[in-house]
């Protein structure tokens, strides 16, 4: 999709959200339709690269960062936990739309990635796994010298 | 007794124009009725209390969160399951709700809203006079 490149505030939410199309092939369609965030296994998982390493962000909306546990075996991440147990809606219901129950999902690196140096964040309803690059695998510059 | 509030009927997201670019996630919802009390939940992951708007306006409820995207910066996408962006959704109240006690509360990504119920709609025992 071509743009015209303006410098607005949203720029950097387009270029996100255009990045994550091509990633995922979104097959939800149109661009500026509304639409949910996408259906399946729970949390949902978006997982990123800078030259550092990898950041797995997983939204876990409600589920505080002490109530998951994370384990790490070979090159996979298992992140489980719990969401609202206590929350039964008293009442009658008239929605009820939102994931609840228990979740185990692992989360699998890429095999340049040391999960001996993971390290994980939960804030406003989202766990990020943060893992990077072993050292030797990190890209670097070889630098041409003069043939003498 | 139940469903007397008829709560929330929601309005359709294309009757609402909207003129930010971006596309706009429909946030889940969980709402029920209580005996003095509606309440809704909304997952909105990425949101914090500064980035949420929960407006009334002629019966129409409305939620907004925006989602920070420095967070994403010099990221590029590996694997991804869910679209991230701002949400929007809306829903039509009917005029049994006391406005003026609403309560909204912001913790974790997800919203809680309680929308009490006007004080002549409640249910109430008259005593039969002997």
């Amino acid at each position: 999709m071509r743009r015209l490149h303006s410098r607005s505030p949203f720029d950097s939410l387009l270029r996100l959200q255009d990045a994550l199309d091509r990633a995922f092939e979104n097959p939800s369609g149109g661009f500026w339709r509304a639409g949910p965030s996408g259906r399946g296994a729970f949390p949902p998982l978006n997982m990123f690269s800078d030259a550092d390493g990898y950041k797995a962000r997983l939204a876990t909306p409600g589920v505080s960062g002490e109530s998951v546990s994370i384990e790490c075996r070979g090159n996979t991440i298992t992140v489980s936990g719990k969401r609202d147990e206590d929350a039964e809606p008293r009442g009658s219901v008239h929605r009820r739309e939102r994931w609840s129950g228990e979740f185990s999902r692992p989360v699998q690196f890429p095999k340049d990635a040391d999960l001996s140096r993971a390290e994980a964040r939960y804030s406003r309803g989202i766990l990020t796994l943060a893992v990077p690059r072993r050292e030797e695998m990190k890209p670097r510059q070889i630098k041409v010298s003069a043939a003498s | 007794m139940a469903n007397e509030v008829n709560a929330a009927a929601e309005t359709a997201p294309a009757s609402d124009e909207r003129t930010r670019p971006g596309r706009t996630i429909v946030p889940d919802v969980d709402i029920w009725e209580a005996e003095d009390a509606l309440w809704l939940r909304a997952d909105l992951p990425g949101v914090d209390e500064d980035s949420i708007d929960v407006s009334l306006d002629e019966g129409k409820l409305s939620i907004e969160g925006r989602v920070s995207v420095e967070e994403y910066e010099n990221l590029s996408p590996v694997y991804t399951e869910h679209i991230v962006g701002n949400y929007a959704r809306a829903f039509h109240l009917s005029d049994a709700i006391d406005a003026g006690r609403i309560r909204a509360r912001l913790a974790d990504g997800v919203l809680e809203l309680e929308l009490p119920k006007a004080e002549r709609l409640r249910r109430r025992e008259i005593p039969i006079q002997t």
